[in-house]
C-alpha cells in the first residue's frame, strides 16, 4: 500500500468501529480488526487519509438504517437473547458516532470537487451487470433474514436487476472521481459483498482497491 | 397508516420534565398555598407519578402512603433556615398544622424568579387537579391508584393482588407483540425497535413479578405506567387500520415515547432495571 492513500469507509465499517467502543465491551474480532486497521492506516507509517463520505454520513445519521444494521449485527453475530439490549447498544453507538464522523468526515472542498460523481453511475451499472449470477447470489444473501414479505419486496426493489444499492454504487462513483482528481491510490474499506465479492474486478476496471476484513495491510510502499 | 411515520416517531430519547433544585421545588410548591406535611409528600409524589416530572426525591411506602425521607429532611432544614413556619389553622372542630413560606422564603422565590416560574409551570397541573384535596383524600387516591397494601390487607393477599395485575399485563403484552407482528405496512426497522421496547417492558414486568423486595410505591408506579404503555400500543394498533387517524396516532406515539422514557428513567433511578439510554 502506498503512503498517503485515500481510504473511503463504507457504512458497515463505520458501524463496526463505533460498536468497538460500546461499553461493556463487545468481544468480536471483526470490531477489533476494524479499529486496528483504521489506527494503523492513519498512523505515521502510512499517513493514509481516511474519509467518510457524505453518502455514508447520511446513512449513519439515519436512525432507521443505523438501528437495522446494529439489530442484525446483534442477532446474527452476537446472538443477543433480549431484544431490548439492542436498544442499549444502539443508543451508545449513536452517542459515540458523532465524534467519529466529525473526525473523518469528508472535507467541503473534496465534496465540492467530486460533485459530478453521479456521471459515473452508468459505467458502474454496466460493470456490475457483467456478473448477473454473483449479483443474484448477493441479493439472495441480503434478503434471507427479512421475514416480512413486503419488506423483502422493498429490499429487492432497492436492487434493480440485482444491482448494489444506490448508495454503494454512488460510493464507488465518488471513489472514481477522487482517483481522477488526486492521482493517489484510493481504497474502499468495506465488508459488504457488493464490494468484497469484486476485489479483483473493481481494481481492474476502475483502479479502485477494495480493502476488506481479513486482509493484511501490505507494507508501506508496496502496491 | 403506520408506514407514514418515521423511525424517530416510534423511538427516540424524550426529554422528560425535570426539576433538579430541591429548595426551589419546595419553595415553589408552597408558593401556591400552604400545605400540611402529608399534602406536601403526596403532591410531590403525584408530580412524579402522575405528571411524570423527574424530581430529586425518592419515595417509599409508609403507613400514610408514599413518603420521602428527603422531603422530611428538607422541611426541617427549611424550618431551621427560617424559610418556613409551621402554623396552626383552626377549622372549628379540629386544628391543622400547615407550612407557610416566611418572608425569607418569599425572598428565595424572588431572587430565583425565572427558575421558580419554570418550576411552577411544571407543578401547575398537579396543583390544579389535586391541590384542593385534603391529606386523607390524597392518601386514598395514592393507595387505590398505585396498588399499595392496605393496613387491613394480609401481605400474601397484597402479593397475590400484585401478581395477578402483572400476569394480566403480561398476557395483554403478549397479544400486542403478536398483533404488531401481523401489521405488514410498517418498516421492518421500526417494527424491530417497537418490539425491542416491548421486550424491555416484558423484562421489567418479570423483575416486578419476581422481586417482592421492591418497595410498593415504585412497584405500583411501574405497574401502572407499563399498563398505560401497553394500552397506548393497543390503541395505536387499532387505529392503524383506519385511514384518517394520523393526527391521533401521532399524539399517541408521542405519549408512548414519553411513557417509555419515564418508565426507563424511574426503573434506573430506583435501581430496579437497567436503562437503555
Amino acid at each position: 500500500m502506498k503512503k498517503e492513500s485515500l481510504i473511503l469507509l463504507d457504512t458497515n465499517i463505520c458501524i463496526y468501529r463505533t460498536l468497538a467502543y460500546v461499553q461493556p465491551k463487545i468481544y468480536r474480532t471483526e470490531l477489533d480488526e476494524v479499529t486496528n486497521k483504521i489506527d494503523s492506516l492513519s498512523n505515521n507509517n502510512f499517513k493514509c487519509n481516511i474519509v467518510i463520505s457524505n453518502l455514508v454520513i447520511s446513512e449513519l445519521k439515519n436512525n432507521s438504517i443505523l438501528f437495522w444494521e446494529i439489530n442484525n449485527f446483534c442477532f446474527i453475530r452476537l446472538h443477543v437473547r433480549n431484544k431490548y439490549q439492542v436498544l442499549k447498544i444502539f443508543n451508545q453507538a449513536k452517542k459515540s458516532m458523532g465524534k467519529f464522523i466529525s473526525k473523518y468526515s469528508i472535507s467541503q472542498e473534496l465534496e465540492e470537487n467530486i460533485k459530478n460523481y453521479p456521471l459515473n453511475l452508468q459505467e458502474i451499472d454496466q460493470f456490475y451487470l457483467k456478473f448477473p449470477q454473483k449479483l443474484q447470489s448477493l441479493t439472495h444473501t441480503k434478503i434471507k433474514n427479512i421475514s416480512n414479505p413486503r419488506q423483502k419486496q422493498i429490499k429487492i426493489s432497492q436492487r434493480p436487476n440485482d444491482l448494489p444499492e444506490e448508495t454503494d454504487r454512488k460510493l464507488l462513483c465518488q471513489a472514481i472521481e477522487i482517483k481522477k482528481l488526486h492521482h493517489s491510490d484510493v481504497y474502499i474499506f468495506s465488508c459488504d459483498g457488493d464490494f468484497t465479492e469484486f476485489v479483483n474486478e473493481i481494481p481492474l476496471e476502475f483502479g479502485i482497491n477494495i480493502l476488506k476484513l481479513g486482509d493484511t495491510i501490505p507494507s508501506c510502499g508496496e502496491d | 397508516m403506520l408506514s407514514s411515520f418515521s423511525f424517530d416517531d416510534f423511538f427516540s430519547e424524550y426529554n422528560l420534565k425535570t426539576i433538579e433544585d430541591k429548595d426551589l421545588f419546595l419553595a415553589s410548591l408552597l408558593s401556591f398555598k400552604n400545605f400540611n406535611s402529608t399534602q406536601i409528600h403526596k403532591l410531590s409524589f403525584l408530580t412524579f407519578a402522575e405528571d411524570k416530572v423527574i424530581i430529586p426525591f425518592e419515595f417509599i411506602k409508609m403507613p400514610h402512603g408514599p413518603f420521602s425521607e428527603d422531603i422530611k429532611d428538607l422541611l426541617n432544614d427549611f424550618s431551621e433556615r427560617g424559610l418556613v413556619t409551621l402554623n396552626k389553622e383552626d377549622h372549628g372542630t379540629w386544628e391543622e398544622k400547615k407550612w407557610n413560606l416566611s418572608s425569607k422564603g418569599q425572598q428565595l422565590l424572588l431572587i430565583n424568579k425565572d427558575k421558580v416560574d419554570e418550576i411552577k409551570k411544571k407543578l401547575k397541573k398537579i396543583i390544579e387537579v389535586y391541590g384542593i384535596s385534603g391529606a386523607k383524600a390524597l392518601e386514598r387516591f395514592c393507595y387505590s391508584n398505585y396498588l399499595l397494601k392496605y393496613a387491613n390487607e394480609k401481605p400474601k393477599d397484597y402479593e397475590a393482588r400484585i401478581q395477578t395485575s402483572i400476569c394480566d399485563l403480561q398476557i395483554i403484552l403478549a397479544n400486542r407483540i403478536n398483533d404488531l407482528g401481523k401489521i405488514e405496512e410498517i418498516d421492518e426497522s421500526s417494527r424491530e425497535v417497537i418490539l425491542a421496547c416491548l421486550d424491555y417492558i416484558e423484562n421489567l414486568l418479570n423483575t416486578l413479578l419476581s422481586n417482592e423486595q421492591i418497595d410498593q410505591v415504585i412497584r405500583g408506579i411501574l405497574i401502572k405506567k407499563t399498563e398505560n404503555y401497553i394500552n397506548i400500543w393497543g390503541e395505536i394498533i387499532c387505529l392503524a387500520n383506519g385511514n384518517e387517524n394520523e393526527p391521533k396516532i401521532k399524539d399517541l406515539l408521542k405519549e408512548a415515547k414519553e411513557l417509555f422514557n419515564f418508565i426507563n428513567t424511574s426503573s434506573k433511578n430506583y435501581g430496579i432495571f437497567e436503562s437503555v439510554f
